[in-house]
Formats: structure tokens, sequence, C-alpha cells
């Protein structure tokens, strides 16, 4: 750990409706986050669709969901491994599914669980999970809609909670959703509204935003995204811009830690 | 009662020819004197001085023991391969042999099953500063990481070894602990033989532990349980054991 994250590492959850740039407010988050070399940034892709991998240029070796699987099926075959050997194993499992670049790691989580309940399990990767975030200054987690299937497939703990909509009734009253679970589920540092893809000429003022949301930053429809997006570039060549300058912007008003950290 | 006795006639063999012909060395545990840290805390690639055993680059990690003594050489550690402060080391990915060779006291087919996991949850319990293993027992694997600042403060594999002594000796039937470790790819190979004839002693004590009645008739096992008595007196003393209860 370095001086980032204080009494342990800064976890960010980015929630919303699916559609809204989600994906790509992550990634741009987290290597905005990782352009500190001085910080260690692990990506999570939380949601089924699995973008964010592709979004930050890594291959995927192995998700969670499968070590889950592979767990499930020794237990349904009757292994009677101590409790702690099964926790090492899977503990390895989780180090081998990691996939690195320089000072970011990145971790897919893959589908949502199938039938059955296997509460043990979850539990137990959920408690691998929480053990490897702490070794890293931020977290950068890409959720599927809401932070309760945050809490339940990837790890508690999360320290804010970033809400992207773009400017649809509908974008926003997901977003108000998610703020009232968040309120009942969750002890965060901090939560802010992104408002994403912006068209010049389109304002924010007259914005409905749902009471107690703050607006943390506004991104700009940018056509240098979207073709980084369609040629399937990864979000780390995103050059200079206006979008990053909000992206830092935003992660500044959301976790208090000054834009100069987060500007190489 | 001997599981390991062949096992660990040769693994000696092989580290004093080893020795002999210059691949290996020995050297003494020497008293731990290295901050304590996380076990299992993160260390990324980019700051990684020496990687052993990871997933691409191969390990394979067995405990043996025997109540024989004078077999197991207390405190030495020999190494055939880089060490951590060799040149040809820094900064690369090696692969791992860990052999850990320990002289016990008192084991019989009672006490076995608990005292073999006892001994193999020691090295989950290592915490050595700039120091993170990943340890797979069942799987016999073993994945250690060593910050780059370790390394330039000076780690070296025999204060790993120190302190998986230290740990093993803390058991009141463990009199003595010997590691042989192997970093050298084409050394690995020569280990190949062994590690499959470990791997089915381990499979038949696991297989007597999950299924205790399980049909002799019937079984993989058949072959390592012929050829080694005391796995017989494990499956005996086992299965008297499930059937009391």
């Amino acid at each position: 750990m370095t001086e980032h994250g204080e009494g342990g590492p800064v976890i960010i959850a980015v929630c919303g409706k699916g559609g809204v740039g989600k994906t790509t407010f992550s990634a741009l988050m987290a290597r905005v986050l990782a352009e500190d070399t001085s910080a260690r940034v692990l990506a999570i892709d939380a949601d089924p669709a699995g973008g964010l991998g592709f979004s930050l240029g890594f291959e995927v070796p192995r998700t969670l969901d499968d070590i889950r699987l592979e767990l499930i099926s020794q237990m349904e075959e009757g292994s009677k491994e101590s409790p702690e050997d099964v926790r090492m194993r899977m503990d390895y499992r989780v180090a081998q599914s990691l996939a690195e670049r320089d000072n970011m790691a990145f971790m897919s989580i893959g589908r949502p669980e199938g039938e059955g309940c296997y509460c043990r399990v979850n539990s137990l990767l959920r408690d691998i999970l929480t053990s490897l975030a702490a070794g890293f200054d931020y977290v950068v987690i890409d959720g599927e809609a809401g932070i309760e299937q945050v809490n339940r497939r990837v790890m508690e703990g999360v320290t804010h909670l970033v809400m992207v909509s773009d400017l649809s009734m509908k974008g926003l009253r997901v977003v108000a959703n998610l703020k009232e679970v968040a309120d009942r589920m969750v002890h965060y540092s901090g939560a802010g509204l992104i408002v994403n893809r912006i068209h010049s000429g389109e304002s924010t003022l007259n914005l409905q935003v749902p009471p107690g949301i703050h607006v943390i930053g506004t991104i700009p429809e940018s056509d240098t995204l979207r073709r980084l997006d369609m040629d399937g570039i990864s979000m780390t060549q995103m050059p200079e811009g206006p979008v990053l300058d909000q992206v830092r912007h935003s992660l500044e008003k959301l976790t208090g830690i000054p834009r100069r950290s987060f500007q190489i | 009662m001997e599981l390991f006795r062949q096992d660990i006639e040769s693994i000696k063999l092989m580290r004093d020819r080893w020795v002999a012909n210059g691949s290996g060395r020995e050297m003494a545990c020497a008293p731990v004197s290295w901050p304590a840290g996380g076990g299992r805390q993160v260390i990324m690639g980019i700051d990684t001085g020496i990687e052993l055993g990871s997933p691409s680059a191969g390990s394979m990690s067995f405990m043996m023991w025997t109540e024989e003594t004078g077999v197991v050489v207390d405190g030495r550690i020999s190494i055939a391969g880089p060490d951590v402060q060799d040149e040809t080391a820094r900064g690369q990915s090696l692969p791992l042999g860990k052999l850990v060779l320990v002289e016990v006291e008192g084991m019989d087919a009672h006490n076995l099953l608990q005292r073999q996991r006892e001994m193999e949850h020691t090295r989950y319990a290592i915490q050595l500063e700039g120091y993170s293993v990943r340890a797979a027992s069942s799987m016999f694997r073993e994945w250690i990481r060593i910050h780059r600042d370790a390394v330039d403060r000076g780690f070296h594999l025999s204060i790993m070894g120190s302190a998986l002594r230290a740990r093993l000796l803390n058991l009141e039937y463990v009199k003595g602990v010997e590691l042989v470790l192997v970093t050298s790819p084409d050394i690995m190979v020569q280990l190949q033989p062994a590690a499959q004839r470990l791997r089915a002693i381990y499979d038949a004590i696991y297989e007597i532990e999950n299924y205790p009645l399980h049909d002799c008739g019937n079984c993989s096992n058949e072959e390592i349980c012929n050829e080694i008595e005391a796995i017989r007196e494990l499956h005996n003393a086992a299965g008297k054991k499930e059937n009391v209860i």
C-alpha cells in the first residue's frame, strides 16, 4: 500500500442502467488512477457482459466464475479438503486469474451464478477478493447494475459509489433506485453521479437529478472515444482532452484526493 | 511408520549428485532476522524482483517425513539453481521445486492424517516482508514472488527456509527439517519421476481420508498401496474408525 489509500484501498463501484457508458467510464477511471505510477490499481469486471477487460486491453485468462464452478464441482464430488486447504487453493486460483500490466491488474468475475445456492463458496471467494483488494491502492469495479450485486458477487467494503447515467429520465430513475438501495446496504464514504454523453448544445441545468445525489462530473460526447470504442482500441490510448479532464475532476470530487494525484 | 523412505532416499541421492557435480550447493539455516510481513500480500509483477514457481514457470512442492534418525540433516538447505541474490536470477521467473524433508517421532496410523495436515499448513504461515506466497498443497504447487526492495535488501532463499524450519519445529513431534530447493529448469526435469510417485502417495492418503471404507478391489491407488505397507496400515485404521462411528 502507498499513501493513496490510507487505512485501506479506495474501492469504487461503478453502477447504472445498461448502455449508459459504465464500462467506458470505469476503464477511463482505472486508466487515470494508474497514471500515478506509484499507485497500484485493480480493475474488476463484474458486469456479465464483460467489456472492461477489452476496454483496458487485457486478455482474461480465467474468470472468478470458472474458479467458483471448479470449487462447486469438487464439493459435489465429495472432496473433504480441509477448509484451510480449500481457501489456499482458491487463493492460488484467484492469483492465477489476475492479468497484469505495469501497475494495473485486472480480474473478470464472469457470468452470474447458475442454479443452486452455494453461499459458502461465494462467501469464500468474496473473502479472498477482499483480502486481495487490500494489497492495492485503488479498486475500480464495473458493476452489473446495482450495489447489491457488487456486494453479493464481488466484495463488501465498497468505499465509493459512482452512478452513471445519460440525460434520459429512465437513466436517472435507475440512479435514484441505486442510491436508495446503496443507502440501505452500504456504508460508503462518497457517492456521486456522472452524467455521460452530453452532446454539444445539451445542458444539464434543468436535469432532474434525484434528491440527495450530487453530480460529480459531466462527460461530453466524444468522437475520439467513440472511434476508439468502434475500432476496439483500449481506453489507455485515449488522448488528453476534455473527457479525461472530466474523469480526473470527478475523481477529485468523489474521493477528495487532490486532482494533481490523478495527473502524470 | 514410514511412508516416504524410498522417496527421501532418492531425493537425497539426487541432492548429493547435484552438490558433487557443482550444480547444487548447500548452506545452513541462519536465524531469521527478517522483518515479518503478510504472507499473502500482493506483489505485482512490476514490483517483483524474482518470481519462483509461477504457473507458467512450473512448481512442485512436497513434504516428506521419516522417523528414522540421521536421515534428515536438520538445518541444511540445498539449492540447485540460482538463489535470489545471483545475477542470473534478477528479474527472472524461475521454476520452483521445494522438497521439505522432516524428521518426526511418534507417527502412527491414528495421528498421521492430522499431523500431515498440520505440517502442510506451516507453508501458509510464513510471514516475511517482501515475500508473497500462493500455495496450494492439494495441487503440490507453490508460487512465490519476492519484492525488488527485499531483493535489494539481501533476501535469499535460506531466509525463507529458516522461517519454514522454525514453524515446523514448533510442532512437538518435529525433530529436524532439511530443505532441497530447485530453481533450475534443467534440474526440475530430473525431479519429475520422484514427483509422480509422491503424487501417487498423496493421492492414496487423500483417498483414505475421504473414503475410508472404499473398495480395495476397485481402487486406482492399488499399486502404491501394495508397495507401501504404511498406506495399508493407514487404510485399515481409517476403516476401523469409520466403522466404530
